[in-house]
């Protein structure tokens, strides 16, 4: 899961960013309006986590123009400003989710989750396919009952093909999900990563569509 | 007694009966002189109008009140009483003739004595039957006032009322009117005396209003101010929590160290803001050096300019004086030296500079950063205003505060491009 963090304030994006990376989320970090729209404009991410008090572009003015684009990303507005009128005017400009500072991580994660969750278009906070239970609160995937042990990177990718399951993505894809512009990615990490979950999950698990990408299909 | 209504009701009554009763002494004085006149006369008649050598009966029987009656004698010329109507009360034959007072049985009488035809005739009547006749006289006129002066009380305690009225209205206006209600009261229709009342604690009322929405705003600004610092405290507290291991936990402290940091800075700041807002009352003013007043504080900047490589030179003239508040212009330079250091880039020069010229006390603060455009140099004093792009942590609350100070030294406070290459001066200029 990628997600976009807008914040201009750089020891709350620090912590933000890092705890979000620390819970194995693919996270780009701007700091103004602009740059905001730039990085929407790649059309990668699953998630938008937008302040509103920004340098050169107002929150607001960037998420109206974007919904107005037909920008469809859960947005989720993390603001200072707590009046229920500007509580109003960000749900109407398109926001779908509002937290004031200061916040709680945990509260963060879990309305991060529920978005993602929607977005998938599921409402159930656990994902069962084909004998795969995963779940992205406790981040625990069972396999017929058992645990799984997987690191945190195999998780992330799973969760990739699994929320919603079926869907076919590229090696680019699952490369966007699972590093941020900050990240080094080796040549062949997620055909490693794969070949991985391959042998704990069974082969046939992970199919590859030749030509296309990788989805997830039960046996 | 604290009633405008008893008061003026009892200085008014105590008025009249001080004037009632000097009227009424005058009418009994005048009364007595009347009956005197009156008095004389008719003893004068009685004497004159008494047969001549008629054998006259002596009367015994005194009448009902012959306290008040004259007393009439007749002596012979060889001084043998013929005739007395009071032998009771019979006088002593005084010689002289004419109208005189005499004390007799510590009374006072009035006489008139003649001679006719070889007998001597005295009449006389007591003065108190003058006297009473006066104050019965006096007495009477001044009837009337006894039934006015209630008259008149009541109608001073209704009209006093109902005059005072208006300000009864004032008072419950007032009374009912919740804290917050700061809108000015009715002005119209308001009597001479209690109008200028209104219309001052109308004013007093505006400039409470306009002080509550000031103080309202900034509490508004610094609420939310003050989210910032405390969410990135609150974050990384609990990202330190959750860190394992010696050396990232090193790194969560540091990081957590350096957010308590920012929140202490803007508590700090937002305090001497609130201190430095400009006060109703005049602040107690001293003679400050300003020479020496930069000097030390450059002093204290020196570890800051070190840090950041920049040389911190100092332009003073000597004793250079200014009337004013000693800490508030040390915080004035300090924030002004502080921003120089904090917004140049590593290696500038920052200048601190305290001249006379005719007439002013100039400081100036010359750095050779990256300036401050034209167009937001009115904005910067604003509070929390802080530029885009700005990497340095600061609380947007600096050049409020030396906005705050100059205002309070009446002293001008200009922002300008440094001549000598890129950069910001600051400049102050301060009545002598």
């Amino acid at each position: 899961m990628r997600l976009l963090l807008v914040e201009d304030d750089a020891m709350i994006g620090e912590s933000l960013h890092e705890a979000l990376v620390g819970e194995n989320y693919a996270v780009d970090w701007v700091r103004d309006g602009r740059s905001a729209e730039l990085a929407l404009g790649n059309d990668v991410y699953d998630l938008l986590l937008l302040d509103l008090g920004l340098p050169k572009k107002q929150g607001l003015q960037v998420l109206s123009e974007y919904r107005q684009r037909g920008g469809m990303l859960p947005v989720l507005i993390i603001t200072a400003r707590d009046a229920t009128a500007d509580r109003v005017s960000g749900l109407d400009a398109g926001a779908d989710d509002y937290l004031v500072k200061p916040f709680d991580l945990d509260e963060l994660f879990a309305r991060v989750r529920a978005l993602l969750r929607r977005q998938a278009g599921r409402a159930q906070p656990i994902i069962a396919y084909g004998g795969v239970t995963l779940n992205p609160a406790s981040r625990e995937v069972f396999l017929n009952g058992s645990v799984l042990n997987l690191s945190a990177r195999e998780f992330a990718l799973l969760q990739a093909l699994l929320d919603p399951p079926e869907r076919v993505l590229s090696l680019a894809e699952l490369e966007e999900k699972l590093y941020g512009w900050d990240q080094e990615i080796g040549s062949n990490a997620v055909e490693v990563y794969i070949h991985h979950l391959r042998k704990k999950l069974g082969t046939n698990f992970i199919r590859n569509v030749r030509g296309v990408g990788y989805k997830v299909a039960a046996i | 007694m604290n009633s405008i209504r008893q008061r003026l009701l009892l200085w008014l009554i105590v008025g009249m009966l001080i004037s009632t009763g000097i009227a009424g002494l005058s009418m009994y004085l005048l009364a007595q002189d009347e009956a005197n006149e009156l008095f004389d006369y008719q003893i004068k008649q009685i004497a004159l109008s008494l047969p001549g050598s008629s054998q006259l009966p002596v009367v015994t029987a005194d009448d009902e009140d012959p306290e008040e009656d004259n007393v009439i004698q007749v002596w012979d010329a060889q001084g043998k009483p013929l005739f007395v109507s009071y032998p009771s009360r019979a006088l002593p034959r005084y010689v002289a003739t004419g109208l005189h007072t005499v004390n007799y049985r510590q009374q006072p009488w009035r006489l008139y004595n003649t001679q006719r035809r070889g007998q001597f005739i005295q009449v006389a009547q007591p003065m108190t039957v003058r006297e009473e006749l006066a104050a019965a006289l006096a007495l009477r006129m001044l009837m009337p006032f006894f039934v006015l002066i209630p008259l008149l009380a009541g109608l001073i305690w209704w009209s006093v009322g109902r005059s005072l009225r208006p300000m009864q209205d004032v008072t419950t206006a007032l009374a009912t009117r919740h804290a917050d209600a700061m809108q000015p009261l009715d002005e119209t229709d308001l009597p001479q005396e209690i109008k200028p009342m209104v219309i001052a604690l109308n004013q007093l009322l505006m400039r409470l209003d306009q002080a509550m929405q000031s103080q309202r705003a900034f509490v508004a600004d610094a609420a939310h101010e003050l989210r910032s610092p405390l969410t990135a405290l609150k974050l990384q507290l609990q990202l330190t929590e959750r860190t394992s291991g010696d050396e990232q936990r090193t790194i969560a402290f540091t990081k957590l160290n350096q957010r308590v940091d920012r929140s202490i800075h803007l508590v700090q700041q937002l305090l001497t803001l609130a201190r430095s807002e400009p006060r109703l009352e005049q602040a107690q003013f001293t003679d400050v050096d300003l020479s020496a007043l930069a000097y030390e504080v450059a002093q204290d900047f020196m570890p800051l300019a070190e840090a950041h490589q920049t040389e911190l030179r100092l332009e003073l003239q000597p004793d250079v004086r200014v009337s004013g508040q000693q800490v508030d212009l040390r915080t004035l330079i300090s924030n002004l030296v502080d921003n120089a250091i904090r917004y140049s880039s590593d290696g500038s020069q920052v200048r601190l500079c305290v001249a006379r010229e005719t007439g002013h006390a100039v400081l100036q603060v010359i750095d050779n950063g990256s300036g401050i455009p034209a167009d937001e140099r009115e904005r910067v004093f604003d509070r929390f205003y802080r530029r885009e792009g700005t990497e340095v942590i600061g609380s947007g609350l600096g050049l409020a505060i030396v906005r705050n100070i100059a205002a309070v030294h009446h002293a001008d406070l200009e922002l300008s491009d440094n001549s000598s290459g890129s950069g910001l001066v600051v400049t102050v200029i301060f009545p002598l």
